[in-house]
């Protein structure tokens, strides 16, 4: 292997290896904030409709 | 009869005497490194005093580089440490800037051409190459894999890495500001995305599993700088993310520094290669440097002038003094700037970029 042929192919590999790591990581955190995450708002959401209901029946 | 060191002494061995010292000076007086050239002046002070045995074959400096050094274990437990200690936030948060990690190895490759014209064999080449990465354990596992037959190499290589380690914010600031212009290092860039505890968990076992895929010979390093993540990351492996990133790590620095000093031996360290891999350490991180900051150009005009390319010049792996250099440059520009953050990302994708592009190497030459 010539060193032009490293020089190429290591920069390349490199570039593909990291778009690979970019796309997934864009992927996955979409998908994790899309269907792990939300859980927790969905869960700050009812928290505040109990703390609204408390309210509107007077309570503190 | 007792032989007395002093009339062993030659003049190979006086000079690496005052380089041992020289290195001990820089640690402490100059705060340069010290955690690591601390040791490896002192050990080379004991490598070269004459007629002690330390270096020979039962020797305590020969086993400790042997069986610690030689293997890649020290080097990998280091990467381990600083996984533990790595915060992926800021990339997870904007993985675009993985690319500015990439672009930045771009000077491993331009140095180990250079090596090449400088009439290094190819092997060497890609082990000073790797100076470019701007990450000492990488740069010692990748050297004792490409070329275990020449430690002066892997010294120099070694010594290198980690002193311009050390002179990054001097190195950087003049490539960057030829690279940029003022306007541009005045943009400010905005706040950062809430990254969410799933995501950097889910990160390093991802990351491992993608990179080892692809490129089976970057997975000690980037396995064990993973797994270092993961124990800082789950939230339930504090006891090991502790001792992975303090006492472990200090242990092996220690022994890095020993190791490494054991190769720094006058008659082989003094010849006029150490001196030239010393001048390529420079040109690879400058040209590190440049490529990061010339594709931060390309992000810029992409995003309509958004996107600050200083940031680019962090993709070099020197973490977090390169992501510094970009927050006081912008400060200097617009007090109100705050770009440390924004540099990381790119910064702790330097240190996946480099650790593939040394894997790469190994696969292909090793």
């Amino acid at each position: 292997m010539t060193p032009l042929e490293v020089m190429i192919i290591g920069i390349g590999v490199v570039f593909i290896t990291l778009s690979i790591l970019t796309l997934a990581t864009y992927l996955f955190g979409w998908i994790i904030n899309k269907f792990f995450v939300q859980e927790k708002e969905d869960e700050k959401e009812k928290v505040a409709a109990i703390i609204a209901a408390i309210h509107a029946r007077g309570g503190d | 009869m007792i032989e007395l060191g002093i009339f062993a002494l030659t003049w190979q061995s006086l000079v690496m005497l005052g380089i041992g010292l020289l290195l001990i000076y820089l640690g402490i007086s100059k705060n340069m490194e010290p955690l690591l050239l601390g040791p490896i002046g002192f050990a080379v002070i004991l490598a070269n005093l004459p007629l002690t045995g330390i270096t020979g074959e039962s020797g305590l400096l020969y086993v400790i580089y042997q069986q610690l050094i030689a293997t890649g274990i020290v080097p990998l437990i280091i990467f381990l440490g600083i996984g533990t200690m790595t915060d992926f936030s800021p990339l997870l948060a904007n993985p675009k800037t993985f690319l500015l990690g990439a672009a930045a190895q771009l000077g491993i490759f331009l140095a180990l051409g250079l090596a090449i014209i400088l009439g290094f064999d190819l092997n060497s080449a890609a082990s000073i190459g790797i100076i470019g990465g701007a990450d000492g354990p990488t740069a010692i596992y990748a050297a004792t894999r490409l070329v275990a037959d020449r430690p002066e190499i892997i010294a120099a290589v070694t010594v290198s890495a980690y002193s311009y380690m050390a002179l990054v914010p001097i190195i950087q600031p003049p490539i960057i500001k030829a690279l940029t212009t003022k306007k541009q290092r005045k943009i400010r860039m905005g706040t950062m995305r809430k990254v969410s505890d799933i995501e950097k968990i889910v990160f390093p076992i991802g990351v491992t599993i993608i990179v080892g895929l692809i490129v089976p010979s970057a997975l000690p390093l980037v396995g064990m700088l993973m797994l270092g993540n993961l124990f800082r990351t789950s939230g339930v492996m504090d006891r090991l993310s502790d001792t992975g990133g303090n006492a472990l790590m200090d242990i092996a620095t220690i022994m890095l520094g020993l190791g490494v000093g054991f190769l720094m031996v006058g008659n082989t360290f003094i010849q006029l290669e150490t001196l030239k891999i010393l001048l390529l350490g420079v040109f690879a991180f400058a040209a590190a440097t440049a490529g990061g900051t010339l594709f931060g150009q390309i992000y810029y005009k992409l995003s309509n002038g958004k996107i600050n390319p200083m940031i680019g010049a962090a993709g070099v792996s020197a973490v977090p003094m390169a992501s510094r250099v970009v927050q006081k440059m912008g400060q200097e520009e617009d007090p109100g700037s705050h770009l440390l953050m924004h540099a990381m990302g790119p910064n702790v994708a330097g240190v996946i970029g480099s650790a593939t592009a040394a894997g790469i190497l190994i696969g292909l030459l090793g």
